[in-house]
């Protein structure tokens, strides 16, 4: 008896195992089909000369040069990558604090909140792509303007800022808070698609938990930390590493800017712009890993 | 005795309604700060729109025009080629969100429910995907494209490769397996969601006689509406507005919404007489509002459902 059921359930598991491969070996034949050759052509760029003319592309083979004078002779590319890592550190953390507290809030039950939604997702339209272009020139600048002149109080933290450093000597650690601080406007822009994640996870939540927390007398404080926070760890996963994407691929992003402009700018010297965006990717990927692979011990799923 | 116990509850319940006033009020200031600083954009677009050359030179006007004018749109509308564009870029937008929806949901089902052994090595490549940076990848990408081959299949059998620029083929063919503008993220989103399902629901299923597929059609699917209006959004969100991509294939082909947004003061002073600033920035922002209309539109029909999705979704526990 024992020994049919356990046959039985590895032939299920099997048979399980092989749909699970067909459904994610449609994506492995994607990527090799249209991803891989592009990868693999780049990272012989990155070890070569690159010459383009009349879009034919030649490559000549350059060793480790491109990558070598990426650490030791470039002045530019390493202060560039330092300072792209902290601002980036900063930025996980309050925008994943901000987005899961907008979406607690918002998930909530008042009468405006369907406007209140409509109104957080406008990060999402509005900066991406063409519309930013289009604007950043005009509606940012005079925001910014304003916003440092007398027009918004609550991003006016010029003068705040000179007081608090005076006081503390020029502390570093004040100076990555008044930073930050500084840094609110886009912030709350930059949180559009975590907080339409947060809200959608949240509301995958079933209410049956949160009716009998409260039958157990439990209070919403509690919930929060018992039943809310557990159910989303997996979504402030997603959104953390969206946001650390989000942060290295966006269009601000200054060492992104300068890789760019290596490349298609005034010096058009392709391999070693495909050389430098191969260190920056080698250190968002050990970020990411070391990042997620912290956090996924704590994650709860509710079946595993 | 029944006297004191009242009057305890009653203050009791005072003691509530002014805590939940003030925590009320804290949060409908937060909220009404936060909402300016996200809204502020969308005003001043819609209101700079409808400025006459006239309200643009007058100091006074700041936000609401004295003589608004609705022939900014009109003449944006001509100059961006309004229903040629539309049209093009509605074509990829829904075309493929459609397949980034019906390939991205099956394969992060793959990778939520299934376990086999190089499962964690395959999704570790599909978020590596994510992050490849557009520098790394523009050019031999954009090569690719112009001479495209499946494996070497092509030049064997019709003794040539396909030039796919000009056409929507580098947008739609990479979609159908998971792997257009952000796909990785689409994946990761419905693996999540997957994950976080109670494994009863499926084991039901295949209890019932279901197979693997039929559960997860009939199952999982009708459940998971919540993640598939969040990709469905930013997938067309992001199609809609992604200038780079598009610009690349499409440039003497079938230009879209965004290609001739970024180009729309050219568009202007070239065509025009007036080639002042006082008519130029207005009639830009009409062709801003022009393109954002619809996404607008698009994102409130999809926060209807958005709310409804849960009471339909019928989880307990």
């Amino acid at each position: 008896m024992q020994v049919v059921r356990k046959r039985r359930r590895s032939a299920l598991e099997r048979r399980k195992a092989l749909t699970g491969r067909i459904f994610c070996y449609f994506w492995v034949v994607g990527f090799l089909l249209f991803v891989a050759t592009p990868l693999v052509q780049s990272l012989t760029y990155a070890f070569g000369k690159v010459e383009i003319s009349m879009g034919n592309v030649k490559v000549s083979p350059n060793g480790w040069n491109n990558f070598a004078r990426a650490f030791t002779t470039d002045a530019e590319f390493l202060p560039l990558l330092f300072d792209s890592l902290t601002v980036i550190l900063i930025d996980v953390l309050l925008v994943t604090f901000f987005s899961l507290f907008v979406a607690v809030m918002l998930n909530r039950r008042f009468r405006g909140r369907a406007l209140l939604r409509t109104i957080f997702f406008l990060p999402v339209i509005i900066t991406s792509g063409a519309l930013i272009y289009v604007m950043q020139s005009d509606v940012s600048a005079q925001f910014a303007g304003q916003s440092a002149q007398a027009g918004m109080p609550m991003l006016q933290t010029v003068d705040f800022k000179q007081t608090l450093l005076t006081l503390t000597g020029n502390n570093p650690a004040v100076v990555v808070l008044t930073d930050a601080i500084d840094r609110v406007y886009q912030i709350i822009w930059k949180s559009g698609v975590q907080i339409l994640l947060f809200i959608a996870g949240l509301q995958a939540i079933s209410p049956a938990l949160y009716e009998s927390a409260e039958v157990e007398g439990s209070t919403g404080w509690e919930s929060f930390w018992k039943i809310t926070l557990p159910m989303i760890s997996p979504i402030i996963v997603i959104n953390l590493v969206y946001t650390i994407i989000d942060s290295f691929t966006d269009y601000n992003n200054t060492l992104l800017r300068y890789i760019q402009d290596v490349a298609f700018g005034t010096t058009l010297d392709y391999g070693y712009s495909a050389a430098l965006a191969w260190i920056f990717f080698a250190v968002i990927s050990v970020i990411l890993a070391l990042s997620v692979g912290i956090l996924s011990r704590r994650v709860f799923y509710m079946n595993d | 005795m029944t006297k004191i116990l009242f009057k305890k509850i009653n203050r009791a319940t005072a003691v509530k309604r002014t805590k939940r006033l003030v925590y009320g009020l804290f949060f409908a200031a937060l909220f009404c700060g936060i909402g300016y600083i996200l809204v502020y954009p969308l005003i001043y677009i819609f209101t700079t729109a409808v400025k006459s050359p006239a309200d643009m030179l007058d100091m006074t006007t700041v936000w609401i025009a004295k003589a608004p004018t609705l022939q900014n749109f009109a003449d944006a509308w001509g100059y961006i080629d309004y229903a040629e564009a539309l049209s093009s870029t509605a074509t990829i937008a829904v075309g493929v969100t459609a397949l980034n929806l019906a390939a991205c949901s099956t394969i992060g089902y793959g990778f939520a429910r299934f376990r086999f052994r190089e499962r964690g090595l395959l999704f570790a490549l599909v978020v590596f995907t994510l992050i490849v940076p557009a520098a790394v990848i523009i050019l031999p990408q954009y090569i690719q494209y112009i001479n495209f081959d499946v494996l070497g299949v092509l030049r064997a059998t019709l003794g040539g490769t396909l030039n796919l620029k000009s056409t929507y083929a580098p947008f739609f063919l990479p979609a159908i397996f998971g792997q257009g503008l952000k796909s990785g993220l689409f994946i990761y989103i419905f693996r999540q969601f997957y994950r976080g399902m109670p494994v009863e629901l499926e084991e039901a299923g295949y209890i019932d006689g279901c197979g693997t597929v039929r559960t997860y059609l009939r199952i999982m699917l009708p459940n998971a509406v919540p993640a598939f209006i969040t990709v469905g959004l930013l997938s067309f969100v992001w199609h809609w507005n992604d200038v780079f991509g598009q610009a690349q294939y499409l440039d003497e082909f079938r230009p879209t919404l965004s290609m001739k947004l970024v180009g729309i003061v050219g568009y202007i002073t070239k065509s025009s007489v007036v080639t002042d600033l006082s008519y130029v920035v207005p009639t830009k922002y009409a062709g801003v509002a022009l393109v954002i209309l619809p996404l607008i539109a698009v994102y409130l029909i999809g926060q209807k459902f958005f709310v409804q999705s849960i009471e339909r979704s019928g989880i307990v526990g």
